[in-house]
Parts: structure tokens; C-alpha cells; sequence
């Protein structure tokens, strides 16, 4: 045979006398007439410039290989959160997500054959409805920042105005991919300030905003916690002032902190929209994550929704319980053009991993996970504003499990990256280049992972940085 | 024979029991608790939540069971053959999901100094390079988190290529075909251009009059797919791309098909500017029931200055890769952080396990495969292939059963409810809408003979039973599946999306 058909290998199971049997049977001599309808001179000829096919040994060695220049949060204590957070993860969950039946299926077209995914997904809406208090929830985003942006557009099309109040303390890349998100709707982003004291939004200045604007707001926007890891305490006022306009009140959260705080639902959200990474998803260098987005069960907004949504009903025949996706007429398939959003993949694996997640957990252990958090972050904030040159926190108000430290003694930046790493340290996002007013100041984070010893590590490195040990 | 458990659907919050656990933390000291209460104290209390969040408790084996429990009424690549058309549903290799499962993928954070993430890196950068070479661009972003997320990206960069010119006020028009995907027109939509759609060629392919009707100044570009959803390679595509480019229009490859075409035609060489992968379709990653997918996106070397930020680069001197944030004109962020990694991965270890020659074997086998299911499918009573009935496909084909429906009163969706009683999962139905009773078939590569015969069967089988009088056991179907057909009417009429709203109904 002239065709390189005869690439053995374990994925490509057609025999030779197969691949004759094939070709006469559609009538033709040989694969490469299949191609023929490829114009001659587009065809490829030359060779990829790809790597030659590894064995699964080879393929391993060589990424085992590549892999010894990353060090891991399990070789160095870390601090860093800033939207991803090194969380518990229950061995059982791996377990659970790994089996074959859920990883490899797909959206689930054919939903009497893919109850399991369905209902997986289905519980998964009912645990985010129980923590928001917000009952419609699609069966996920890509991640936070893509559901800040299906957010911002989804108030357009409920309110049909086009500006949107954010704080001016947005995490930069959640920030950046908003501008993104409603450039081709021409939604205009108009940022509110926070003060610099409390570090949570100031009110007045954002009334004061509100008032030159209010005919066209199409919702405002607030995190809590916030991006400094501040906990926002005038979160129903700013939901009221949305309210008082027409316009939708949009809450971003951490799934985490409601095993302390209290549901947006409550306090008057439109939409809570939020990261789900830290339940019971890995790290993974940022990505896969889990875009949560839930709205009031309202007409209005459950006809603008974006994603997939699983409904439960019966068999047609009968009251036994069936699950499908449902509400369809919003989405890209049926609507095309005139759909909610283009969304179609999304991060359903994910959404499930959450279910299992909240699952093990249960609410005492969210709550645990929450408090041990904010404990060790506080006893953290507690060592770091002991040593002389560092102010902790910065802001006065309350924080979570995260929380933003400066450094107030003279010190080089650079420097003070590479100390921190020799000394087998991840951690503190440098706030200085997003928020020039934040100059030597770093944002840290804390989990119910972190340890005392590495806290206290923590605290003497940096204690000796600033005692001149680190060259500074 | 095929029969799924059909165990009861007994939902997680229905076997909670309070004060059940299934995990444990290490417990607060009473220092921790301390500063908790000493927290508690200086937030509102309007703001503290005043009771635990009604979520389920159960032990571990019980969430365990449970979750095993609904694995066991559903169905992977794994359980059989997926033939969904344009969805891709190759075997899914356990070596990629090993890589994935490292903890140096796992265990690191995307904020970590560069230094520290060299490995990371330097996989992004190959693969990146690795999909340009496949494609024939000249740079890739491996951001797009999934197939509609790349062609957001995608038409973003036209839209912003067009705006750096000045241009956008009169760019407002993206043409697609009819056939092409919903993703395509909401993508465009959501990006803020106008979706001028034009009709399909009677041989399937795009309508060239029609197309040089549509073009027009206002034309910013044309989204594409080649081979197109009905499984024909466009013989004009040349043609077609010149005469976007001459409006100074661009032209956007959508990769749904790309799993037809490596090593035997590169889109960069069809003349096409932009192009994104679905890495969970060609490059085998698993979809997860609906993803976490990745869908890099390839732009020719005039483009690469708008790609979002960052891209990876390697200082080849100092062995050093680097975050690039230098692009003038990008588009900006698309979503935080770089990609979905654990998914880049696996695809990563699936070119290496392929190689060149291997990807190319993949697109010779996947034609093949495709084409012998047409040939022995449409000579079956009741099907047909309406476009392209007798010249080869690509990786996929449309098989029509209009006249299984006139004759026998049996539809596309009666067949597919048929399939999936055999242990098949049904091809895609309904799709393209160009085509009455359209059932898609997309067999892949990696099925074996022995498999398409089986479901070709099948395929006769209905046929027979439905110019029989024996229709029932097809109006029936499903029978072997955990619940029989869904009353989808109820669903959406009395919506129950939460166990809220159930609790609410009761």
C-alpha cells in the first residue's frame, strides 16, 4: 500500500485487510483518493514540524522531565491567593470526578442516557442556590472573570441601559477581561472608588456617582469578600442603590466565605456571581475554574440568563423523576444570534466536582474551612504588624482569609521577590503596579492548609528581610 | 445486550442526615476560635450569617455510593460508541490524564514567580508552537477556555483589527452560512457585528453568488468552517477568502472539524487569518459532560499584535520562558489567567503520543472510517445522504432519514432513541438545519471496524422494523436506559432547577 495507512498504534485499531475491505466497499483505491476533493495545490506535502510519536514510557519521561523546573505549593510554603486558593481537596473527590462515565461523555444530548451528568449538575445548581439564596443557577462559567462579563451584558439586556458601576479595587485580570466583555455591546464600565482607610467601597462617592448617572445604570457591581480580602459591610445599601435606579445589583462572592457570611440572596443580589476553584478544584497554574453565576428566580432575568440550565421533571409516561437541560430557547443552539450568550463547553466537570465537594464537606465543614481560614489569616496579620517596617493589615476593616500587608521600610521589590523564593517562599502579590496608591504593599492568603510552622517561617523571613539579611 | 442501571433518583439532599460528616479539617484551637469570635466581633451582623447553609451531610462512603451510583446511568467514550456528530468523541488516552494528575500541574499557582513555573511554561510554549505548525499560523493563544470561547476571541480580534484602522463604524457585518453552528452567529452577535447569513449551494458547499452578494463594505469577515457541518471540504475556499479579503474583510476558521484535515491541508494555506482548536475535540482531551474544553485560537503574522496578553516566549540563550505582555493592539484579557491548563496538557502528551506522522494517520482513518459508515448507511431503505451523495466526505456526513419519515412515520429522533436502546450514543440530530431529519455522524478514528458494522446494524435493523408493523418497539425507545423519554414540555413549562424550588413545590 502506497498510503502511509500503516501507522501502527494503539489508538488507530483498523487492520490492513480491514482498511482494503473499507476502500472497496466505498469504491475507492486508496485513502488518499478520499482527499481528492482538496484542491491539489492546497494540499499539505511537506513534513509537520512536530515531534516524532513518543510511547506513553517517552511521552512520560519527557513531561516528567519538563516538570522538574516547577516547584509546587508541596515544595514551597505559599501565600498567594488573589482569586485561587490551595483548599482542601477530599481524596474521595478525585475518585468520584476521575470515573470514565462522567469525564468522557459529553453535554448531555441525550438526556436519558445521561441521567447521572444531569443530575450531578442538577444538585450542583441546588448547592449553589442553597448558599446564595439565589434559586436560578446555570450549570457554570469558565470562571469568575467570564461571568463578571456575561453579568455585565445580561444587565443590559434585562434593563436595556448601558452603564455598569464597578469598585476600582477589581482583581486587574477580572477588571481587564470586563472591559472585554462589553466592548461589542458598547456597555460602558465606570469604576466607583473604595477608601483608603476601611479598604471597602465608599458609599458617598459612589452616590455621588449614582446621581450624575442614574438613568442609564444597568446594574452596580460589588465583591464580597473583597479583592483585598475585605469584608464589604454596606453591601445592602449598594444593592438598594441599584434598585433605586432599575438597575440590577451583582454581588461577586467566594464560595468559601459563606460559611461565614451571609448569602447575597439576602441582601438584595440580583446576581451573585462568583470563583469556585476552591471547592475542590486544584490549582492547576489557573485553569480549569468554575464560573459561578446564579440569578432571582424572576422572569425577567430568568429569560436573559446565559449557559446551560437542568431542569427536573418526569418521564413522559410517568412520575418518575427525569432531569434534561431546559429553558433552552435562551441559548446559542436554538436562538442562534439572538441567544443569551455564545456559550456552549463549559465547565461542567467542574460544576460536579463542586457538588462532590459540598457534598463531603457538608456545612459544618464550610464553615470550619472558613473559620480556620480567617483564624490563621489573623493570627498571620497579627505577626507580620509585630516586626518593625511592616504595617498589617493595611486596612482597617475586617478581613477573611486574606488580607493586604506594606512594607514601610525602605526596600528594593526586586529583591525582595528573589529573598522570598530562596527562602522557599510563594507569595505576596505586589498590589504597587495595579494600585499606585498601594505602593510596598502586598496582598497574602491564607488557608485552613496553611500551617503555623509555615506562618511562622513566613513571619521570620520576612522579619530577618527587613533586619538586612536579604541585602535590601 | 445493553441495559444501564437504573437506580432510584434519590437526590444527595434527600439522604442527609444531620451531623453526618465526610471530610475533616484539622480542628480550630481555642486561639483560633478566639480570633474568629474576636473577627466575628468587628463585622455587622447584618453581613454574619445567622445559620449554617442547607447543604447536605453524609460520610464519605455515602457521597461515594451516590456519585458511583449516577456514573452508572451515564455514558462515556468509554462505555461504547459516540458518533456525535461534529463533537469529535475520540478515545480519551489514560496517559493524558495521568500527566494531568501530577502535582507539578496540579499543585501550582498561576501567580507563582516565573522562575518557579519554567516547566509550565515551556508546555505552553510547545504546544502553542505545535498548533500554529498544524494550522500554518503564525501564533497562538491557548487562553480560550473552550470552541465558542476561541471564536469570541477570534472575532474580537477582527473587530479590533477593523477599529485600529478606524474602520468600525462601517465594519459591522459578519457573514455565516447557514449551516454553520449556533456558536458562530451568537459569537459574532455578542462581539457586536450583524449576522448577514447566507444559503448553502444545493452541492452543500457556500453559494458563491450568494456570498458576492452579501460582501459589501460593510463586510468585516466570514466565519467558516472547512470541512463545512455537512462533512464537504469547500473546493472554492481559495476563491471565497479573496473575496472577503478584497473588503478588506478577514476570515475566521472554525476548528469543529479540524480532526479531518492534520497533515493533509492547513488553514493558513487556504488563506484563512484566524483559526481555533478544540482541543477536546481533535486533540482527544475528555469533554467532562460538558466540558472543561480549550480552544486556542492561530492568527497569520499581520494579526499576532492582537492576541489577548499574555503569550509565552523563550529566551533561547538564557533557556529561559517568559510571560509576553508586549502585544499593541490586543484585544485585552479574555477571561484570568492563562488557559486551562490541565486540559492544554493532555493535549500536549497527545501530540507527543501521536507525532507527526501519527496526527496525519488520525485525519487518513477518521475519513476513512466516515466514509465507509455513508457508503453502507445510505444504501440503507429510508436513509439517504442528501449533499455530497456521491462524492467522498471528510471526517463526517449527514445522513438524512426524510424518507424513513414520509414512508413509515419514524424520525430521526425515533432512530436515535432506537441507537441508544443498542448501547449506542445517538449522532447529533437536528444538525445542520439545512438537512430534513438530519442524523450526524462523526465515527472518529478510533473506532474499529467491528464497532461501525455493529451500529450499521443497527441502522438496518430500524429500517426493517419500520417498514414493518412492528413500529412500537421503536415509538418505545429508550427501554435499557435509567428513565424512558423525558417530558421536556413539563420541564420547561413548570420549571424545577433547584432543590429549593422543589422543596418551594411540595
Amino acid at each position: 500500500m502506497t498510503d502511509s495507512t500503516r501507522f501502527v498504534h494503539p489508538y488507530l485499531p483498523q487492520t490492513e485487510d480491514q482498511i482494503k475491505d473499507m476502500l472497496a466497499k466505498i469504491g475507492v483505491s486508496s485513502i488518499d483518493e478520499l482527499f481528492n476533493s482538496i484542491p491539489k495545490k492546497l494540499r499539505f506535502s511537506g513534513e509537520l514540524k512536530l515531534p516524532k510519536p513518543h510511547t506513553e514510557h517517552q511521552t512520560l519521561s519527557r513531561i516528567k522531565d519538563i516538570l522538574q523546573r516547577n516547584k509546587t505549593v508541596d515544595d514551597y510554603d505559599s501565600f498567594l491567593g488573589g482569586g485561587i486558593y490551595h483548599h482542601s481537596i477530599p481524596s474521595a473527590l478525585p475518585a468520584l470526578i476521575n470515573r470514565s462515565e462522567f469525564i468522557t461523555s459529553y453535554t448531555p444530548y441525550a438526556p436519558e442516557m445521561s441521567q447521572g451528568m444531569l443530575q450531578g449538575l442538577w444538585e450542583y445548581q441546588s448547592m449553589i442556590a442553597e448558599l446564595t439564596q439565589l434559586e436560578l443557577v446555570n450549570s457554570s462559567m469558565y470562571d469568575m472573570a467570564t461571568a463578571l462579563g456575561e453579568a455585565a451584558l445580561m444587565c443590559t439586556r434585562v434593563t436595556k441601559k448601558e452603564i455598569f458601576l464597578v469598585p476600582s479595587y477589581l482583581q486587574p485580570e477580572r477588571y481587564q477581561t470586563l472591559l472585554t466583555y462589553t466592548k461589542g455591546p458598547q456597555i460602558k464600565v465606570k469604576c466607583y472608588p473604595f477608601d483608603p482607610i476601611t479598604g471597602r467601597v465608599n458609599i458617598e462617592e459612589l452616590i455621588k456617582i449614582f446621581d450624575t448617572y442614574k438613568d442609564n445604570i444597568s446594574g452596580i457591581y460589588i465583591e464580597n469578600p473583597n479583592f483585598f480580602g475585605v469584608i464589604e459591610e454596606e453591601v445592602s445599601e449598594v444593592s438598594k442603590i441599584a434598585h433605586n435606579c432599575n438597575g440590577l445589583s451583582v454581588v461577586g462572592i467566594d464560595p468559601i466565605s459563606l460559611g461565614i457570611l451571609q448569602s447575597p440572596g439576602y441582601y438584595g443580589a440580583d446576581i451573585a456571581i462568583g470563583e469556585g476553584q476552591g471547592l475542590g478544584l486544584p490549582m492547576n497554574f489557573g485553569g480549569p475554574l468554575l464560573g459561578l453565576f446564579a440569578t432571582k428566580n424572576d422572569k425577567r432575568l430568568a429569560r436573559a440568563i446565559p449557559g446551560r440550565i437542568i431542569g427536573l421533571t418526569t418521564e413522559k409516561n410517568s412520575s418518575n423523576r427525569a432531569f434534561t437541560m431546559t429553558l433552552q430557547t435562551r441559548e446559542q443552539h436554538i436562538r442562534r444570534e439572538k441567544a443569551t450568550s455564545n456559550i456552549c463547553t463549559n465547565n461542567a466537570l467542574c460544576a460536579l466536582a463542586s457538588n462532590i465537594f459540598l457534598s463531603l464537606i457538608g456545612p459544618n465543614g464550610l464553615k470550619n474551612i472558613a473559620e480556620s481560614s480567617m483564624a490563621r489569616a489573623a493570627y498571620l496579620a497579627e505577626k507580620l504588624n509585630d516586626i518593625d517596617g511592616i504595617k498589617a493589615p493595611v486596612f482597617t476593616s475586617q478581613f477573611f482569609k486574606e488580607f493586604v500587608f506594606q512594607i514601610t521600610k525602605r526596600h528594593h521589590s526586586d529583591k525582595f521577590d528573589e529573598y522570598l523564593i530562596k527562602n522557599g517562599i510563594l507569595g505576596g502579590i505586589s498590589l504597587t503596579p495595579n494600585f499606585p496608591s498601594l505602593a510596598n504593599s502586598y496582598l497574602v492568603s491564607v488557608t485552613e492548609l496553611t500551617s503555623y510552622t509555615a506562618i511562622n517561617k513566613f513571619v521570620k523571613i520576612l522579619k530577618d528581610y527587613l533586619n538586612g539579611k536579604g541585602g535590601n | 445486550m445493553y441495559k444501564q442501571a437504573n437506580w432510584n433518583k434519590e437526590l444527595i439532599f434527600e439522604k442527609s442526615r444531620s451531623k453526618r460528616i465526610g471530610y475533616q479539617i484539622e480542628e480550630l484551637t481555642s486561639e483560633d476560635r478566639k480570633r474568629v469570635e474576636k473577627a466575628r466581633t468587628n463585622i455587622s451582623k447584618t453581613i454574619l450569617r445567622e445559620s449554617l447553609p442547607k447543604i447536605p451531610e453524609l460520610t464519605e462512603l455515602e457521597v461515594i455510593r451516590h456519585f458511583t451510583r449516577l456514573s452508572q446511568m451515564n455514558y462515556g467514550v468509554d462505555s461504547g460508541f459516540y458518533p456525535l456528530g461534529s463533537c469529535t468523541m475520540k478515545y480519551n488516552p489514560k496517559i493524558c490524564d495521568e500527566v494531568a494528575s501530577l502535582p507539578q500541574i496540579q499543585h501550582v499557582h498561576p501567580y507563582q514567580h516565573p522562575s518557579t513555573v519554567q516547566g509550565s511554561l515551556q508546555i505552553m510554549y510547545e504546544l502553542a508552537e505545535w498548533l500554529a505548525e498544524l494550522s500554518g499560523m503564525s501564533k497562538v493563544t491557548l487562553q480560550p477556555a473552550a470552541g465558542a470561547h476561541g471564536e469570541y476571541t477570534g472575532i474580537m480580534i477582527i473587530r479590533e483589527y477593523h477599529a485600529t484602522k478606524g474602520n468600525l463604524d462601517k465594519k459591522t457585518e459578519i457573514i455565516v452560512p447557514d449551516s454553520a453552528h449556533g456558536t458562530n452567529p451568537a459569537t459574532a452577535s455578542m462581539c457586536g457585528f450583524k449576522i448577514v447569513v447566507i444559503p448553502s449551494h444545493e452541492d452543500g458547499c457556500v453559494d458563491l453568488n450568494a456570498l458576492r452578494a452579501a460582501v459589501s463594505e460593510n463586510t468585516a469577515g466570514v466565519m467558516l468552517t472547512n470541512p463545512s457541518t455537512l462533512g464537504i471540504f469547500e473546493q472554492n475556499i481559495e476563491e471565497i477568502i479573496s473575496i472577503i479579503h478584497a473588503v478588506d474583510g478577514l476570515a475566521y476558521y472554525d476548528g469543529a472539524n479540524f480532526n479531518a484535515i492534520m497533515g493533509k491541508v492547513r488553514p493558513g494555506d487556504m488563506g484563512f487569518d484566524i483559526v481555533h482548536y478544540n482541543l477536546h475535540k481533535t486533540f482527544a482531551t475528555p469533554h467532562g459532560g460538558g466540558g472543561p474544553g480549550s480552544g486556542p485560537v492561530g492568527v497569520v503574522k499581520h494579526l499576532e499584535s492582537y492576541l489577548p496578553v499574555p503569550t509565552v516566549g523563550y529566551n533561547q540563550e538564557k533557556n529561559h520562558y517568559y510571560f509576553e505582555y508586549n502585544h499593541p493592539n490586543t484585544i485585552g484579557k479574555i477571561r484570568s489567567y492563562f488557559g486551562n491548563f490541565s486540559v492544554l496538557v493532555r493535549a500536549y502528551a497527545y501530540i507527543l503520543r501521536l507525532g507527526n506522522r501519527g496526527l496525519a494517520a488520525v485525519s487518513e482513518m477518521a475519513v476513512l472510517n466516515a466514509n465507509y459508515m455513508k457508503k453502507r448507511s445510505q444504501d440503507i431503505k429510508g436513509f439517504s445522504v442528501i449533499y455530497g451523495k456521491d462524492k467522498p466526505c471528510m471526517h463526517e456526513y449527514v445522513l438524512s432519514a426524510r424518507d424513513l419519515l414520509r414512508d413509515t412515520g419514524i424520525s430521526g429522533l425515533d432512530v436515535s432513541k432506537y441507537l441508544i436502546d443498542q448501547g449506542f450514543h445517538p449522532p447529533t440530530i437536528y444538525f445542520p438545519l439545512i438537512v430534513p431529519e438530519a442524523l450526524m455522524i462523526e465515527p472518529t478514528e478510533t473506532e474499529a471496524k467491528e464497532v461501525l458494522d455493529g451500529f450499521i446494524e443497527i441502522l438496518e435493523e430500524v429500517s426493517d422494523i419500520a417498514y414493518s408493523e412492528e413500529k412500537s418497539r421503536i415509538l418505545q425507545a429508550p427501554i435499557n436506559t435509567s428513565v424512558k423519554r423525558i417530558d421536556d414540555v413539563k420541564a420547561a413549562r413548570n420549571p424545577i432547577l433547584s432543590f429549593k424550588m422543589l422543596e418551594e413545590k411540595e
